[in-house]
């Protein structure tokens, strides 16, 4: 049975592959934002593992999306908090943080309710992560600083979340209505694109913990 | 006619490749940059460390010539003046105190004479002399051995540094003055020269002349090319510190070696990568 959900659920590999490396990275004595990120990741690890075993039991999962998905574009936008030096940038994230759990709470009991995916909320959420990826690396682009962007953790964190943002946002936005009338489709568009989308952000999550540890070594 | 795809397919499919193509233009544009930095930091550190090196040869060149002006200082000047005084205070039997004093005046202010010159040699050995006593008295103490030679006539000009010289333009002008001095003491047989120092506001300059063959007749006469990469390595010096080296020689009428260095002084930390073009 195992065998069998490894074979549906492949990717909870590389899931499962980050949610070590962010435990392992916790060894160290991390900044708070890196530890805060790092919790959210082995959280994540937790739900995602669970999400994947309702889902080959055919029970629907989406429950745990839904707050789950919230508190992930919660804590990331707190995390770029810290990662960015604009003052303009660090206000506009003080204001999200603020609207964004009032939307939710809002989005999921009068507008989408419980019953369905909360999409309108993780299109908010993972919208505004994208705009805070993008601004991180426009941070880099305008840097004077000419230390490697490779051994930058949040470099690889602004990567993996603006890749999967991309993929994600457009797909999961439209999820409940494509759902409804496509499924097949729907179906064959999660296990190829959304699957590499969710591949590529946790190589890129798990090289990020990596970096996190050369960088606490070399100080 | 069957679609291939719905409307909310393709508007999926459309809005994700938007989204992938923007997502990857932005990357590339960081990671672009990011190789630019990273080579435009490569280059400052090669630039650092070839003008760190050309500085450190300068400056074995400089202990280098240091430590042959006092050998031939020792063997020329010191040396036959201490033999001097020693005859002078040879006291023969039928020679009376009154007859002996002028000699005995004269071999104590000899070694009064000596002492001095032990004095600067000893200052001379030590590395950081240059920086401790300047531009202007190193030159001052060269010209001064120069003299005790006996074989040139000199005139040595200078007005007072406005400010403290900058250490690495300093050893680097001092550098090209002991080139320019070893080239009229090896290849010009000149009677005669002139150094000057002129320090203006945001300039200095300093001029070598001598009344010797002149560049071109040396080359023809010894058929070599050592005066020629000489004049090179002063040229090349020269614009590690910014500075304009002019060379005028004419047949017989001795050459001018003319050096100006904008902003020889002393800057405020940090301003050295800027201001040095080493090549």
């Amino acid at each position: 049975m195992i065998i069998q959900f490894l074979k549906v659920f492949y990717t909870i590999i590389f899931v499962w592959i980050s949610g070590a490396a962010a435990a392992f990275a916790l060894r160290r004595l991390l900044p708070f934002s890196y530890r805060m990120f790092a919790w959210l990741i082995i959280t994540l690890s937790l739900m995602l593992t669970a999400a994947y075993i309702l889902s080959f039991h055919n029970i629907a999962n989406h429950v745990l999306f839904n707050v789950f998905d919230p508190i992930e574009f919660f804590v990331i936008p707190l995390f770029y908090y810290y990662q960015l030096v604009s003052r303009r940038l660090k206000n506009i994230i003080r204001v999200y943080l603020c609207i964004f759990p009032i939307f939710v709470v809002v989005n999921l009991i009068w507008i989408q309710n419980f019953h369905q995916l909360a999409t309108l909320s993780y299109v908010a959420g993972a919208g505004f992560t994208m705009l805070l990826t993008v601004a991180y690396l426009w941070q880099l682009y305008t840097s004077d600083d000419t230390d490697s962007i490779f051994r930058d953790p949040v470099f690889w964190i602004s990567l993996a979340y603006v890749f999967y943002c991309a993929v994600s946002i457009p797909y999961l936005g439209m999820l409940n209505d494509l759902w409804q009338k496509h499924p097949v489709f729907t179906r064959q568009y999660y296990f190829v694109m959304y699957y590499g989308a969710i591949i590529i952000n946790r190589i890129f999550l798990t090289a990020a913990f990596i970096c996190m540890n050369r960088s606490v070594n070399r100080s | 006619m069957h679609e291939p795809f719905s409307e909310q397919e393709l508007i999926l499919f459309a809005s994700t490749a938007i989204i992938l193509v923007l997502i990857i233009l932005v990357v590339a544009a960081v990671l672009i940059q990011h190789k630019r930095k990273f080579h435009h930091r490569q280059q400052l550190t090669d630039i650092k460390n070839q003008y760190e090196k050309t500085l450190l040869e300068t400056e074995l060149k400089i202990q280098g010539e240091t430590l042959k002006a006092i050998s031939r200082n020792l063997h020329d000047n010191i040396g036959s003046n201490i033999s001097t005084a020693m005859l002078l205070l040879y006291k023969d039997d039928h020679m009376d105190q009154q007859e002996f004093e002028p000699n005995r005046k004269e071999a104590i202010s000899m070694l009064d004479r000596i002492v001095d010159d032990l004095k600067n040699i000893a200052r001379s050995l030590n590395p950081a002399y240059l920086t401790e006593i300047g531009l202007s008295e190193a030159i001052r103490l060269r010209v001064q051995q120069l003299e005790k030679t006996k074989k040139y006539a000199i005139l040595f000009s200078l007005n007072e540094a406005p400010k403290t010289l900058d250490t690495e333009k300093q050893l680097i002008l001092f550098y090209i003055f002991q080139e320019a001095i070893n080239n009229i003491a090896t290849h010009a047989k000149a009677t005669s020269m002139s150094i000057g120092l002129q320090y203006e506001a945001d300039r200095l300059t300093m001029q070598i002349k001598d009344n010797g063959k002149g560049i071109a007749h040396t080359q023809n006469k010894e058929n070599n090319n050592s005066r020629g990469s000489g004049l090179m390595n002063m040229k090349r010096h020269a614009e590690m510190i910014q500075g304009k080296l002019v060379i005028e020689s004419t047949d017989d009428h001795g050459t001018g070696i003319m050096i100006t260095v904008p902003n020889p002084y002393r800057q405020e930390a940090n301003e050295y990568t800027d201001t040095i073009n080493p090549y």
